[in-house]
């Protein structure tokens, strides 16, 4: 129970406490202490990332056991490549191996950019069957949308510059598209973010506090 | 089934399809679009004028190749821009495979303009931890980051012999994806030390970076492949931004008129299923 | 004209071929895809570890206790016990690490987020007041300071749920709620650019890089 509970609340509390505490005070124990947490923290958190890779590991050899067919063949993709590169990382020049480079450049990296490519497509398939003008709010939505699609590309520009010459005149200048989009950037935009970091800043620090007093302990198992 | 009905039901593949060529054919033409800087990214190019030979600038590479086609020709502009006005390099990443797409730019441009590492640019590599990272490089720089990327003491590398702490840089300019990124750098190197930042981010997270713009705590801004185009536009180096702005046009008319038929269609089916009711 | 080296006329046809490979996947699920997918988790886990042994546990761990700086031993043991989560007997040793970073990131989300989102934006939303003008030629901005202050209430009261919406506070919450749609049409518009930009980017590799190399390879 105690290691459970009692110290993990313990070591929050304090650790959060010297923190909060040495950005008001330049007191010449707490601030070595901050530094030493700041040291301690980055190298905690890289094992969690040492934790999922192993995590993968499990995951894929389970698989291996279970499938059939080429259902086996992936499991052993996955296993094979990390071995392989890891390898190649490890041998002279660490980050610098050409074997580890080459698949870095040309195998890691267009996979990763290609994969998160693939949301184009979706957006312009969701743009076609769900984005639709149901309500006011949801037009309000999908104008400023359009607005702002055609001011951030050149033929927002065309439209009301070369072809209807709104720029010429300093009253319809202001409905030069990208003057609105602009417009709509820097001032609606812009403040309605603003509302939203303000109540998200606060949720966050409510949240925080929860944490150092032990209220809230989701991130333990919520137990 | 009506027309609209078909339309209405229309296969997502021929939807994918579509939506490929309108990206693929415009820049079959290799059309290159001039994009009028705005004054977020100008002032960002102003800044970096502004700046002396030999002041060291922090270029934080925060982002993974699932950005690199928004991220990298930022990257590849301002690192340009840096290298061109002689100024020094030093490069970070706060997100891992930052460190390795950081590279390839920093050495594609040190080839360009003949840069030597470890004198003129050097690449301390990848540390885990967010704005607890940047805190600690207000600290010690020296401390936070030991070694650069391949495991060499930074106080051997001839450009870390001036630079101790974040106040030491004359500018960071961060490239980021998301958390850990510019919003951390905004926290902590601008908020609490009162290093001037600037940033290049994906489009998705553009709007909400205008409220630090605005506040001043952001010097200036660079959103999505518009700004990397915008940046290009500024130092006069065409990328693949500016070579990608006819096929981003083309794709927005398209996804523009793919939001108008597909509400078309729903009106007209709706109204007509509203006229079976009565009937 | 980008000029290839053999290694890179190489690499990008892998890199190509993969790249199509993905996209198979917009017709249908299929080998080439699976083979693809799987080969990126395998490929970027590895690309995490030996980043972080070499970037972090190296310098800032083994170099240290080279140097007689056995501090680092501290949450080395924190992150071992991290580890432990995957061995359910021992998973309770595993809340010392978890307990530790989230006290830390409690302890600067407090500090931080009040600074720099709340004190600083209201600042600046207060800021714009100082200069206020309406004189010709300044009334187009005075408009705007004073519309800025009016969304960012009006958006923080339709975000009070203690209250009800009803009356003077329902109209305002409308207000905000009409405002922070125009903010979300915004992000709707330059999500859209986003995604299509990470296309461009990738047929651009294609249309370059590979179509380079192929004919590189072929010798024409």
């Amino acid at each position: 129970m105690f290691l459970k509970r009692q110290l993990p609340f313990v070591i929050t509390l304090i650790t959060s406490l010297i923190l909060i505490i040495s950005y008001f005070s330049p007191h010449p124990t707490i601030s070595p202490l901050r530094s030493i947490f700041q040291d301690w923290y980055m190298i905690i958190v890289a094992f969690t990332m040492f934790v999922g890779i192993l995590s993968l590991v499990k995951v894929s050899i389970k698989k291996i056991k279970r499938e059939k067919g080429i259902e086996v063949l992936y499991p052993v993709i996955t296993l094979v490549s990390l071995i392989v590169m890891a390898f190649f990382g490890f041998l002279k020049g660490g980050l610098d191996n050409p074997g580890f480079d080459f698949m870095f450049e040309y195998i890691m990296v267009p996979l990763q950019a290609t994969m998160f490519s693939l949301l184009a497509f979706y957006i312009a398939s969701a743009s076609f069957r769900a984005f639709r003008a149901k309500s006011t709010m949801a037009t309000i939505l999908l104008i400023t949308a359009f607005i702002v699609m055609l001011g951030r590309v050149p033929i927002g520009e065309w439209i009301t510059g070369d072809l209807l010459h709104f720029t010429e005149s300093s009253f319809l200048s202001r409905f030069h598209i990208p003057n609105v989009t602009e417009w709509i950037m820097n001032v609606i935009n812009m403040a309605g973010q603003r509302a939203i970091l303000i109540g998200a800043a606060l949720g966050v620090m409510g949240t925080s506090i929860k944490i150092m007093l032990g209220i809230e302990r989701s991130h333990l198992g919520g137990e | 089934m009506s027309f609209w009905e078909k339309v209405n039901d229309l296969d997502r593949r021929i939807i994918y399809l579509i939506i490929g060529l309108t990206v693929f054919i415009p820049l079959l033409f290799n059309v290159t679009m001039e994009s009028k800087p705005t004054q977020p990214v100008e002032n960002i190019y102003d800044k970096i004028n502004s700046l002396e030979e030999d002041d060291v600038v922090l270029v934080s590479f925060d982002y993974a190749a699932s950005s690199l086609p928004e991220l990298q020709p930022m990257a590849n502009a301002v690192i340009d821009h840096l290298f061109r006005n002689d100024i020094k390099v030093v490069g970070m990443a706060l997100w891992p495979v930052g460190v390795g797409l950081g590279t390839l730019v920093m050495e594609k441009k040190a080839a360009k303009y003949d840069k030597e590492y470890g004198k003129d640019y050097v690449n301390l590599g990848y540390k885990s931890g967010g704005l607890v990272v940047i805190d600690s490089m207000g600290g010690s720089v020296k401390k936070t980051f030991p070694t650069d990327k391949d495991g060499v003491a930074l106080k051997d590398l001839p450009i870390m012999k001036h630079v101790n702490k974040l106040d030491d840089f004359s500018l960071a300019v961060t490239l980021s994806a998301g958390d850990p990124g510019l919003r951390h750098w905004v926290m902590v190197a601008s908020d609490k030390f009162g290093l001037p930042v600037a940033g290049g981010c994906t489009a998705v997270s553009a709007p909400q970076f205008f409220a630090y713009y605005n506040s001043g705590q952001l010097l200036g801004l660079m959103g999505g492949l518009r700004g990397a185009a915008e940046y290009e536009n500024l130092i006069d180096v065409p990328g693949t931004a500016s070579a990608g702005m006819s096929a981003q046009t083309v794709a927005h008319l398209m996804i523009i008129i793919f939001i108008i038929i597909g509400n078309i269609s729903m009106f007209i089916i709706k109204r007509k299923k509203e006229k079976e009711k009565r009937k | 004209m980008i000029e290839l080296s053999l290694t890179q006329a190489i690499g990008y046809t892998i890199g190509g071929f993969l790249t199509l490979c993905i996209f198979s996947f917009l017709y249908k699920d299929n080998p080439l895809y699976k083979f693809a997918e799987h080969l990126f988790v395998g490929t970027s886990a590895a690309y995490w570890f030996v980043t972080f042994y070499h970037n972090i546990i190296r310098p800032n761990v083994i170099n240290q206790f080279k140097e007689g700086n056995y501090w680092p031993i501290i949450p080395v043991i924190l992150g071992i016990f991290m580890l432990f989560r995957l061995v359910p007997s021992l998973s309770v040793l595993s809340r010392m690490g978890i307990a530790f970073s989230v006290g830390v990131m409690a302890g600067y989300q407090i500090i931080r987020h009040l600074e720099t989102n709340i004190l600083r934006q209201m600042g600046a939303t207060m800021q714009g007041f100082d200069k206020i003008s309406f004189t010709a030629g300044n009334i187009g901005n005075a408009i705007n300071t004073i519309l800025i202050l009016l969304v960012v209430i009006a958006g923080l009261v339709y975000f009070f749920f203690s209250v009800e919406h009803e009356g003077a506070v329902g109209g305002v919450a409308k207000f905000g709620m009409w405002m922070l749609m125009i903010t979300f049409g915004a992000t709707f518009g330059y999500t859209v650019m986003a995604r299509i930009s990470l296309l461009i980017g990738r047929v651009l590799y294609l249309k370059e890089q590979w179509w380079l190399s192929i004919k590189y390879l072929l010798g024409i």
